[in-house]
């Protein structure tokens, strides 16, 4: 006969149920700390900054109320417009870019296993390296004259290019560079991705009689769409808002060719001093990322 | 009454000769007056910056005053400077500025101590520290609407480094007119078509700084006597169209991307022929392997207006809300003194003042190789004869840089006429005159 232990379930005493609470709840010393920390560093600097929008404020001088006045005048700019261009160009070659080869890269470390450690700790490295330096590597490896590219392409016996310097070239150049540090990290998510399929679908597709080509197109690319929708969002953050690389070799150049929205919000603030229109740019460009973002992650839910 | 009388004379001529004793016996000024104060100084990372902080530890030696060298990257150390002053901090004591680029917006905002009472005053400075030593021209550069914002620490303008030997080997010799750069340049590209004729700044902000030096052999200027934007007058027109023409025909490819470094490196590597850049990259120039036998150093040829060169130079200055100021200008006497204008001078660094460049060890070290007198030459003519106008002389300084360098640009990479760019440039400079009111 098998004895059944019965856990007793009662109900709490009377006396502990009924007693009064003593003190602040600990969630809130626990919280306190992280939530302050946030309203600090995150909520205030954003108010701020939309109090700023608001003003015309040159560094030196006094803040002066001028209400919408500061995006009413970027509507007019052209030279946000370019900049709006041009974020979302550069966001959109760089972003297919960087999915498309992080999933045939993906794919290949899936395969390599024995040899995907090492290549695992190389791959990690462009994207490992501040992005100052990288700026000045590919400054310095991309210059007509004394850069090693052009070098190795004359001796190819290919035609020289301008590169950066090129107004119709350098934000597919801009893109490459971001290409060549961040793709290694989307290889990373879709490998992630790759390891977690199940294998029953392609047995029993391999069974059917589908090909390699077909698995891949009806089996793994809809697997594998979170994963690639979570590598797109984390990229889409960043991409909207590239500056560093634009920072370091064109500086916006040559003329607008190159002004992405937080190059030219930086110049207005911290090269212009007109700290009011570089808060109302910053302002939105949040705006857009906030949007891309959200799309993106509304799609991510439809999907999963 | 007569022995009353003789007593008061006595008493007098006793009195008068303590004080006259007690007046020449006045006590000399004391190095360590402020010793035990610590000072912050924030300095820009170009070769002035770096040189002071390495020999920052030979004053505190000398005055016991303890120097926080704070170095920044340009942008970055604008950006800080800016945040300090803004809030009014006494965050910064000493800080490195460029007149000829912020010193109107930052005089209006207030964020310079006045030194002309200070520089004058025996009790403060020391006696031997000869303020008139620094050139007129020099100190000029220094005051805004009457105030001297700080004191200059060093002297620079753009110089056009050239290869001797190539142009001995293409039969040419060094250009005495600017007129003779473009055919000059056009011969070049026929006998050496792999090495660049003639470099200079492409880069939308930078460019302003050796464009202005063309623009004034020209005979032109960036503003109308009523204060409007000038390109499109004749001899600026002038101007740009050459600059830009040369760039577009015989300037090295990508050129609208270049500043100092680039063309440092271009020339170094033995790639260019002539390079027109600022004499503080004399330095790192002739360190490039052969070039200090090969290289010759010369202003900008003179052109219809004559030779006027830009000259530009960084100035120590003291915030109007240090903590420390008395401490501060012991750090700015001592920077800008002549023994240590004459040991900067050795590593390169242009002094501003006349004696330093007479000194026996200055001389010795000049003298030792041929093209370093030829820079100190060129820097003794740009002293005498230059121009602090590097962009127009208006608030919004660094947005009008930006606009005309986009303008020269546009004539490089062939996106519009001279004239169409300069007419938009004056328009949209004019409208920032008008922004800055």
């Amino acid at each position: 006969m098998t004895v059944s232990h019965r856990f007793d379930v009662r109900p709490a005493p009377a006396a502990v149920r009924g007693a009064p609470r003593r003190g602040v709840p600990p969630a809130v010393w626990l919280l306190g700390p992280a939530l302050a920390f946030v309203i600090v560093l995150t909520v205030f600097p954003f108010l701020y900054a939309i109090y700023l929008s608001l003003n015309r404020f040159v560094f030196g001088g006094t803040p002066t109320f001028v209400g919408l006045g500061n995006y009413a005048a970027m509507l007019r700019d052209p030279l946000f417009w370019t900049g709006l261009r041009v974020t979302l160009v550069l966001y959109v070659l760089a972003l297919a870019a960087q999915l498309a080869l992080g999933l045939y890269v993906g794919m290949l470390l899936h395969r390599a296993l024995r040899a995907a450690r090492f290549l695992r700790t190389i791959l990690l490295a462009p994207f490992a390296m501040p992005s100052v330096a990288v700026g000045m590597m590919w400054l310095i490896l991309l210059d007509p004259s004394f850069g090693s590219v052009n070098y190795l392409l004359h001796l190819a016996g290919l035609p020289k290019s301008l590169f950066l310097a090129s107004p119709s070239l350098v934000v597919p150049t801009l893109a490459a560079i971001d290409t060549w540090q961040w793709t290694p990290f989307v290889a990373l998510i879709v490998l992630g991705g790759l390891q977690s399929l199940p294998a029953d679908p392609y047995e029993a597709a391999v069974v059917d009689g589908a090909s390699p080509a077909q698995l891949f197109r009806f089996i793994t690319l809809p697997l594998l769409r979170p994963s690639l929708l979570a590598a797109a969002i984390l990229r889409s953050v960043d991409l909207l808002r590239f500056f560093d690389t634009v920072y370091i070799t064109t500086q916006g150049g040559p003329g607008n060719a190159s002004t992405t929205l937080n190059i030219y919000a930086y110049q207005q603030g911290f090269q212009f001093f007109e700290l009011g229109y570089a808060s109302a740019l910053m302002l939105v460009l949040l705006l857009a990322v906030f949007a891309v973002v959200t799309g993106l992650t509304t799609l991510r839910r439809a999907i999963a | 009454m007569n022995r009353n009388r003789i007593a008061v004379l006595t008493a007098a001529v006793a009195m008068i000769a303590v004080t006259a004793t007690a007046a020449s016996s006045a006590p000399a000024f004391d190095w360590k007056k402020y010793s035990g104060t610590t000072l912050n100084f924030l300095a820009d990372d170009n070769p002035v910056g770096q040189l002071l902080k390495e020999h920052a530890p030979e004053f505190t030696t000398l005055t016991g005053i303890r120097v926080n060298v704070l170095l920044f990257s340009e942008q970055q150390f604008r950006q800080r400077l800016t945040t300090v002053l803004q809030a009014k901090s006494g965050d910064v004591d000493v800080f490195m500025s460029l007149v000829s680029l912020e010193g109107l917006l930052y005089r209006r905002a207030g964020w310079y101590e006045d030194l002309n009472p200070i520089v004058h005053d025996p009790s403060r400075t020391a006696p031997d520290y000869d303020f008139s030593d620094l050139g007129a021209g020099v100190v000029r550069s220094s005051i805004v609407n009457g105030q001297l914002t700080g004191i200059p620490v060093n002297i620079e303008g753009p110089v056009v480094y050239y290869r001797k030997d190539v142009l001995a080997k293409c039969g040419l010799t060094p250009p005495k007119a600017l007129s003779q750069l473009a055919t000059d340049a056009a011969a070049l590209k026929k006998c050496v078509p792999d090495m660049t004729a003639f470099a200079s700044r492409g880069l939308a902000p930078a460019v302003p700084y050796t464009f202005s030096n063309f623009m004034h052999n020209f005979g032109g200027t960036y503003l109308t006597g009523a204060g409007r934007m000038a390109l499109s007058s004749p001899p600026t027109l002038a101007a740009i169209s050459y600059y830009a023409s040369l760039l577009k025909d015989y300037g090295p490819p990508g050129v609208v991307n270049y500043s100092f470094p680039q063309l440092t490196a271009l020339f170094g590597n033995g790639q260019a022929v002539m390079s027109f850049e600022s004499s503080n990259e004399f330095g790192k120039v002739v360190a490039a392997p052969g070039r200090a036998q090969d290289t010759g150093v010369m202003v900008l040829p003179p052109g219809p207006a004559g030779s006027v060169p830009t000259v530009i130079g960084w100035e120590l200055a003291i915030s109007a809300y240090a903590a420390h100021k008395d401490a501060a200008w012991y750090f700015l006497q001592w920077a800008t003194s002549k023994q240590m204008e004459v040991t900067l001078g050795l590593e390169g660094l242009a002094p501003p003042r006349t004696s330093p460049w007479h000194a026996p060890a200055f001389v010795k070290w000049l003298n030792a190789v041929p093209v370093r007198r030829e820079w100190a030459d060129a820097l003794a003519a740009i002293a005498r004869t230059g121009s602090g106008e590097v962009g127009p002389n208006i608030l919004l300084q660094p947005q009008a840089r930006q606009i005309i360098g986009q303008a020269i640009d546009s004539v490089i990479l062939g996106q519009a006429t001279a004239q169409n760019a300069a007419a938009s440039a004056d328009q949209q400079i004019d409208q920032l005159i008008q922004q800055g009111k």
